[in-house]
């Protein structure tokens, strides 16, 4: 009789959490607001694709760029994105729409230290089932690839950063909604004061910072770098201004700089840093030591359009 | 003489848990009585070891569980 | 056999935290069953009280010495999987010295079984965290060891269940709240911060009790049942209720071996032996948890309010009486609540000015948020969205729900039939809203 219970108890949840599984997978695959999901359903057909975390995602619109370059693009970035999140973004994004025929890829010395930015498991959870991210994911995040062979869990285990969204996919489903509130990617940054904890802006980084290189972080660069010549997409990599009283505090800055110019020439990739802006001396343009605020962003994309212009009409001749 | 113990024990009782109308039975325990709480604990005790001119040591004392064990112990240290 | 099993596996789990705590475990329980045998014979004062005295002592160091490594006992002290140098030294020791003091007074025999002693301290399921265990009735099921029936494994498996549930829903939820509000993250203020503070209580009731459940579901398991440590604290209707329900085995142990002994010996002075055996306790109790102004601050505030109970009792009596219960009762409840909260807010707090600091933000002229989304909720889970909304409003319909019916989860939950309806619900309530893994990381930099 116990027995019975438990087994009639185990069979009814494992359905029940199955069922679930499928509309969760479902229901992000239909959230406009998750970037995945978004170029997966949508033809967003770009020029010009910005790939990398918050400083592309909050600095670059594409409005304003666009103006200026008369090519349309579309902001890929993601907040706290390293190198990995992004190549499994312009992964999904080429599955479903023709390929670019440039890549704006934001590289700094932060990009090389596994200490900034991380890979966003969560982000991929209604992904699994594509090859390159099952792989990824379980590089990355090995203890959530263990428990996601079991029904729900790769939604269970991140459940606080997944719930609202299957909740809201459900919502866009229902109501036809076909875009998210920003089409091009862009978002601008939410707090725009020095963060509230930072007095200083030398709190980001107590003590200086010597970044340490990663190899794992090379590695998925090369690994963008591969995936752009094999579709024969143009990269470029850039450094947007850093804030000019930040870099004294990073001490092995330049160093990092030339490494990565190294892999940037061995690949013929080319690595515009923006180093040596006016805007960069003004602190109301920053509100962290690599982040610009809405003011500072727009100085910089415009400077960013017309350099872009530039390039685009020498390559043309 | 339990009986003179028993009727001065509940004249102490009386006192301490301010009820002229308590009746003493073996089996009262601290719940039975609205009164009965750690303080008046202490002030139960010490009155009776005052009125018997005796001293309880800690070890009986919690081994109390009812009025009845109180009573008993009394008569067996006052023979 | 199945005594040496049991040992022998505690012995082991023990060891997967650190070597060190099974040779102290195994030195403190061999010098503890010998004096335990050597006092039965021989009533020396002198022995007892020394030996109780190294127990104590050795407490004391190996706790101290914890500190001295850089380790604050204050606010850590309730992740239940300690940090202390030898893993259930606090609650060892104590039942060593009940042990001790039992056998001086002949209340019970001492054991002949060294392996039965042993097991007594290193009982695998309580071993960390309790609960402290009567030397009486506990070396009496271990020398007597029952089979586990049908009945047991299903009882004890739902109550490692309610256990899990607990703390990965409703405390594994609330804790990042509490960091943030104690780590005075965010600019929060007034009644926000104070529901920050109180939601330290709660999640330690479900953090605690839920390792507790898991360890009586773990011991139910083998057909052994250890004693209640709690008794929905939060419908206490005092302070004294409240130590009558909350960590049930340890005020149980202190009065016995101290509140009593200390009030007995001075109750010639009345009303002031009883005052001064609560402050030795607290003071005590206080210490047991950590060294520090903060646990002091602790203590006092408790003897401070249970001194006032104890000397209005009867006034208070009379008063409850005038009153419906239906108006009286909440309004105790909520009363004691809030003072327990406040003092915890000591006990959680890395120091008193940390304490002071979220008193201060606490205590502001705009004590109640003029926006609820802005100065309640988004400080509170650190982030205005709605994504953020979303997940700090399930997070108080769960532990809101589950403290009113408690009673009735329990009692549905825990009984020797299965009832699929009420484990479907816990099962998918956990798969959806539990916490597996820490994606704080994510969520604090999450826009």
């Amino acid at each position: 009789m116990i027995f019975k219970k438990i087994a009639i108890l185990l069979i009814l949840l494992f359905s029940i959490l199955f069922v679930l599984e499928k509309t969760y997978t479902f229901a992000l695959n239909q959230n406009k607001n998750i970037k995945t999901s978004y170029v997966l359903s949508n033809n967003t057909n770009a020029d010009l694709l910005i790939l990398g975390p918050c400083e592309p995602f909050w600095m670059i619109n594409p409005d304003q760029l666009d103006k200026i370059t008369n090519i349309e693009s579309y902001n890929l970035s993601l907040s706290h994105s390293n190198f990995a999140d992004n190549l499994l973004h312009l992964h999904l994004y080429l599955k479903n729409n023709t390929k670019p025929k440039y890549i704006l890829l934001y590289i700094t010395p932060e990009s090389m230290d596994e200490r900034y930015n991380t890979f966003n498991t969560y982000r991929f959870a209604h992904h699994l089932s594509d090859t390159l991210i099952n792989k990824t994911v379980k590089e990355f995040d090995a203890s959530y690839y263990k428990y996601s062979q079991i029904p729900f869990m790769p939604y269970a285990y991140y459940s606080n950063l997944i719930n609202f969204n299957a909740l809201q996919g459900l919502k866009h489903y229902f109501t036809n909604k076909k875009e998210p509130k920003r089409k091009n990617g862009y978002q601008p940054p939410i707090v725009q004061d020095w963060h509230y904890r930072l007095q200083n802006f030398v709190d980001l980084y107590p003590d200086q910072v010597n970044f340490n290189w990663s190899e794992r972080r090379e590695k998925y660069l090369k690994e963008i770098i591969s995936l752009a010549k094999e579709k024969n997409i143009q990269l470029m990599l850039y450094e947007s201004p850093v804030f000019e009283m930040a870099k004294p505090h990073q001490v092995n800055r330049y160093e990092t700089l030339d490494r990565i110019q190294e892999i940037a020439d061995q690949n013929n990739v080319p690595f515009y840093i923006f180093d040596d802006m006016e805007m960069a001396k003004d602190q109301s343009n920053f509100f962290s030591t690599l982040n610009t605020t809405v003011k500072g962003s727009v100085i910089f994309t415009d400077t960013l359009g017309h350099h872009l212009k530039n390039i685009l009409q020498q390559s043309k001749n | 003489m339990k009986s003179e113990i028993f009727e001065t024990v509940q004249k102490i009782f009386r006192t301490v848990f301010e009820d002229d109308n308590l009746v003493l039975q073996k089996n009262l325990i601290a719940d039975d009585v609205e009164m009965w709480d750690s303080l008046t604990h202490i002030d139960l005790i010490t009155s009776i070891e005052e009125e018997f001119s005796i001293q309880i040591p800690f070890e009986k004392v919690i081994l109390f569980e009812t009025a009845g064990d109180l009573i008993e112990y009394i008569s067996s240290v006052t023979k | 056999m199945k005594l040496l099993i049991i040992t022998f596996a505690s012995l082991i789990f023990i060891g997967f935290y650190s070597w060190f705590s099974v040779v102290f475990i195994l030195i403190s329980s061999c010098i503890n069953f010998y004096f335990g045998k050597y006092l039965s014979l021989n009533k020396k004062k002198s022995v007892l009280i020394s030996t109780v005295l190294t127990n104590t002592f050795f407490l004391f160091v190996l706790k101290y010495f914890n500190f001295s490594q850089g380790l604050n006992l204050g606010a850590a002290n309730f992740q239940i999987s300690s940090i202390a140098v030898a893993l259930g030294i606090s609650y060892y020791t104590l039942q060593n010295i009940a042990y001790l003091i039992e056998t001086y007074n002949d209340r019970i025999k001492p054991t002949d079984n060294i392996f039965q002693y042993i097991c007594f301290n290193a009982f695998f399921p309580k071993v960390t965290c309790g609960p402290i265990e009567s030397p009486k009735l506990f070396l009496k099921t271990l020398g007597n060891l029952p089979i586990a029936s049908k009945e047991d494994w299903i009882c004890g498996i739902q109550r490692i269940g309610i256990g899990l549930f607990k703390k990965m829903v409703i405390a594994d939820r609330i804790a990042p709240i509490v960091s943030r509000t104690y780590e005075l993250d965010v600019p929060s203020q007034g009644f926000t911060t104070w529901i920050g503070i109180c939601l330290f209580t709660v999640q330690l009731y479900f953090d605690f009790s839920g390792y507790i459940d898991i360890a009586m579901g773990s011991a139910r398991l083998l057909g052994i049942r250890l004693t209640e440590n709690f008794n929905h604290p939060f419908r206490a209707t005092s302070i004294s209720d409240f130590w009558r329900r909350w960590h049930i085995t340890l005020f149980d142990w202190i009065k016995l071996y101290l509140y009593f002994p200390i009030v007995y010996y001075f109750r010639s002075y009345k009303k002031w032996s009883v005052i001064f055996g609560l402050g030795i306790v607290f003071l005590l109790s206080g210490l047991w948890h950590g060294i520090g102004l903060t646990f002091l601050t602790w203590a006092c505030l408790h003897i401070l309010f249970i001194t006032y109970e104890v000397l209005t009792k009867q006034k208070r009596k009379k008063y409850a009486k005038k009153i419906s219960s239906y108006i009286y009762t909440p309004i105790s409840i909520f009363i004691t609540f809030n003072l327990v909260c406040f003092s915890e807010l000591f006990f959680r707090s890395k120091s008193m000015t940390n304490a002071f600091a979220l008193l201060e933000r606490t205590f502001t002229f705009s004590f109640f948020p003029k926006n609820w989304t802005i100065d309640f909720w988004a400080p509170l889970i650190g982030g205005g969205s709605q994504e953020h909304l979303f997940n700090i409003y399930c997070t108080f319909i769960i532990f809101i729900l589950f403290i009113i019916f408690e009673k009735t989860i329990y009692q549905k939950a825990i009984s020797k039939k299965i009832n699929i309806l009420v484990w479907l619900i816990l099962f998918l309530v956990f798969f959806v809203f539990g916490i597996f893994e820490s994606g704080e990381e994510f969520i604090y930099l999450q826009f």
